[in-house]
């Protein structure tokens, strides 16, 4: 195994994921009850064994950078290391302006490495991938730069970087995110293209040098999927490793990817995970999923004299203090409190809420430290819903942090 | 480095909660689904902001010094005046196990010596309670005694169980019975239904207590324990002071000071019901006092409805990492990794962890210990005379299964 530095770009203001993101970053957004997004990358390297870590952040990056040292600070005597670096303006009074230009500025660092590869992986997305398969490859096919890349359906292909490759798995043609009508479908399979998943592994020197010579152009916009890899693959040393063929210890069936960068994209990887056969599960001893876990006891559930409470497809966090009320296909996060005789379905509460009585919530994600009062309705009558809170086109109600409802 | 230092007895073999302690020390038993009972102690020192501390284990200690290392290592800056460190007991001074409580501070007394703090406390980690330690201090510092201990008012049927202290209008101790038989109890003054108790909390100014060691530890006919020696020598001087646990206040806590030993099944068993009483006179939760333990990476719990079958549960605690299918879960504590199938009707129970509990078993007053699993169809708890035969029944009816029991295969 060559010697790895990973660096993990979490800047990501998410935008489309307002309000969600209004506060926080989007790597840092709550996911599925106990986790934030950064997680899934982290432990994609954690459980892969590789602990030599840089996170990048830019933007409101406080939340993250709170939740990094509470999860995931390694105590260590060896040379591991999770470590956050915020973007500093080393190059000059600008923010990272592409995802090159962020290696670019931090470019020090490998510099002062030893490492032979480095690792540059995103962290918006929901997966589970050893990424030693992807290194081994890697090291097999002697690339200079490999890039993960998934069967998508052809109509998603204007949101990625749409790859050809040869029969050895060699790049032969990238295009970053093209019209739907141009983009270049996998051989004899016309309905699917091959999909960047913005998952990078390169040689070292290969990479400062791509860096400082991408640096020095002023028409670049200092991005991976615009500018350096087009320059690179033309010259033959680029690969491209199928994420359909990682296999996790203890899983088997397809593998799973999801970009939750819309309201709907992230409501619908919440309801994945509460499925009768859920494609992604949280759950496997061999590649345990690590967070921070703050000091909370077990849910608590009570009844009252009309009801017991009714719990179906959902997932329940610690210090959740639910009260005869009904929970269904709805992910809880920690210290949620439901009172006596609300219903809740479809619903994703981020943690920290307090729901009254008599309620009823519909299809709505329900943001940190949100309180609202008894009887209240939100999803059941999206008209009215849209004159106080954003709703998706798709009928999602999101209830943005710290809201007072129906006092 | 002046200060408090803290010495938490985690040594207790717990014999009374068999099977529970058949591979375990006692403040390692797992309790409440999270948590040891070894957290409530530490928990008391932390939330006091009290972090030199310093835990004397014994016997079984290894899943012990496994929870310490996870939950409570400190990490980073000032670490040499913020620790939590296992002592194993080492036979530093004779080849002898700890024979006292006192023998088990004396045979680490350089411990006390190399830290040279003003004072020293010395706790128990047997038992469920919260208490800000830091007034204790104050009281102890403001009393200016040589010795301080903790006290809660107990029925007076259970005297027999505990030291048995009498105090004058100061808070001074004028007498101390240990574990004295009911009838010679002596009761609080105008409530002759109760007696004043010893929780086992100490605080001692720190030369007396070297002082004391020393002379205890050359006394060939002293058992080398605090309560039947080193308290019984000292009060007569004057300087020991009692606090009581109900001045002792945490916000977001009720009036009512709760304190339970927890040292057999059935004591065990209803500290959990305590916490599920609709008025619960003890819980887990209070923003102002949280509960630290280490947390395992596990999901929230799962709950899930195989054709349908919704999932009734009351009264009840589910810890992370659950899967719940189509179940009845009343009145019961489940620790991390319950996985309950369809059909199933838990009642008045615990299980301490990773259990798997097959379709239609219905348990009533169980205890499963960890890594338990019960073929489908089961059902324990609805005839205890047949319970008996297997497993442990303790005399008021709660059923105890050991530590990776297969049942019913």
């Amino acid at each position: 195994m060559p010697k790895v530095l990973s660096m993990i770009l979490a800047g990501g203001e998410g935008s489309r994921l307002y309000p969600l993101t209004q506060s926080r970053t989007k790597p840092s957004v709550p996911f599925g009850g106990s986790y934030r997004l950064v997680d899934f990358a982290l432990n994609n390297f954690v459980n892969s064994d590789l602990l030599r870590i840089y996170v990048l952040t830019q933007f409101k990056s406080q939340s993250l950078n709170q939740h990094l040292s509470q999860a995931w600070e390694l105590n260590s005597i060896t040379d591991t290391f999770i470590d956050a670096i915020p973007a500093q303006m080393r190059m000059g009074k600008h923010w990272y302006s592409g995802t090159a230009d962020a290696i670019y500025q931090n470019i020090q660092f490998i510099k002062e490495d030893e490492a032979e590869l480095v690792c540059i992986f995103g962290s918006d997305h929901i997966y589970k991938m050893d990424i030693r398969q992807q290194i081994a490859f890697h090291e097999e096919k002697g690339a200079v730069l490999t890039v993960s890349a998934i069967k998508l359906p052809k109509e998603q292909a204007y949101h990625f970087g749409i790859i050809e490759i040869d029969e050895e798995g060699r790049m032969i043609g990238f295009a970053e995110k093209p019209a739907v009508a141009d983009a270049k479908t996998i051989p004899g399979d016309p309905d699917h293209v091959l999909a960047s998943m913005g998952n990078y592994v390169f040689d070292s020197k290969a990479l400062q040098a791509e860096l400082i010579r991408d640096a020095a152009l002023e028409d670049s916009s200092h991005d991976f999927g615009k500018d350096i890899i087009p320059h690179l693959y033309p010259q033959g040393k680029v690969f491209v490793y199928d994420f359909t063929t990682n296999t996790i210890p203890g899983e088997s069936g397809e593998t799973y990817w999801r970009d939750v960068g819309t309201i709907e994209s992230y409501w619908e990887a919440n309801m994945d995970l509460i499925k009768d056969t859920p494609p992604i599960t949280l759950y496997n001893r061999k590649w345990p999923m690590h967070t921070y876990y703050p000091p909370l006891p077990p849910a608590n559930f009570r009844n009252t004299d009309q009801f017991d409470c009714r719990i179906s497809r959902s997932l329940i966090s610690d210090g959740a203090y639910i009260t005869g009320a009904l929970v269904n296909k709805s992910v809880l996060g920690s210290k949620c409190v439901i009172g006596n005789g609300t219903e809740v379905h479809e619903s994703v509460l981020i943690g920290e809420s307090n729901i009254g009585q008599n309620c009823k919530i519909l299809k709505t994600i329900i943001d940190k430290d949100v309180h609202i009062a008894d009887n209240v309705q939100i999803g059941v009558d999206l008209e009215e819903d849209k004159k106080r809170f954003t709703v998706s086109d798709e009928g999602i109600v999101v209830i943005p942090k710290g809201a007072r409802i129906g006092f | 480095m002046a200060g408090i230092l803290a010495m938490i007895l985690a040594g207790g073999e717990g014999s009374r909660l068999f099977p529970l302690t058949q591979t375990r020390t006692k403040p390692a038993v797992p309790f409440g689904g999270n948590y040891r009972l070894v957290d409530f102690a530490l928990n008391n020192f932390v939330n006091a902001d009290l972090m030199k501390i310093y835990v004397l284990t014994q016997f079984k200690s290894q899943s012990l010094n496994i929870h310490l290392r996870k939950a409570w290592r400190l990490s980073g800056i000032g670490k040499a005046n913020r620790f939590i460190e296992p002592i194993p007991a080492q036979q530093r001074v004779n080849k002898n196990w700890y024979s006292g409580t006192a023998d088990a501070i004396y045979q680490n007394a350089r411990f006390i010596e190399k830290s040279g703090p003003d004072h020293v406390c010395i706790f128990g980690s047997d038992h469920i309670y919260k208490m800000d330690v830091q007034q204790m201090v104050e009281y102890h510092k403001e009393k200016g005694g040589a010795l301080t201990v903790s006290a809660i008012r107990v029925a007076k049927q259970h005297a027999y169980h505990f030291g048995i202290i009498e105090i004058d209008e100061e808070g001074r101790m004028i007498g101390f019975a240990e574990k004295p038989a009911v009838e010679d109890a002596k009761t609080i003054p105008g409530d002759p239904d109760h007696v004043l108790a010893s929780m086992g909390n100490y605080i001692f100014e720190s030369k007396t207590l070297l002082k004391e060691l020393y002379e205890d530890a050359a006394d060939s006919e002293s058992a080398h324990d605090f309560g039947n020696n080193i308290i019984p020598k000292l009060y007569p001087q004057g300087n020991v002071f009692v606090y009581k646990l109900s001045d002792n206040y945490i916000p977001g806590e009720p009036a009512m000071a709760y304190w339970r030993d927890v040292g057999t099944l059935d004591s065990y068993w209803e500290a959990h019901m305590d916490m599920l009483k609709p008025e619960a006179p003890f819980s887990l939760y209070n923003k102002n006092w949280p509960l630290h333990t280490y947390h395992p990476p596990l999901p929230p719990a799962t709950f899930r409805d195989p054709d349908g079958a919704i999932n009734d549960v009351a009264q009840s605690l589910i810890g992370a990492g659950s899967y719940i299918n189509g179940a009845t879960i009343k009145n019961s504590v489940l620790g991390f990794r319950s996985h309950v199938c369809k059909d199933v009707v838990i009642k008045d129970s615990i299980f301490l962890g990773n259990a798997k509990v097959g379709a239609g078993c219905r348990l009533t007053k169980v205890i499963l210990d960890k890594n338990v699993e019960i073929a489908p169809g089961t059902v324990i708890g609805e005839n205890l005379e047949e319970d008996r035969k297997r497993f442990t029944v303790s005399d008021e009816g709660v059923i105890a299964i050991a530590k990776d029991s297969r049942i019913g295969f």
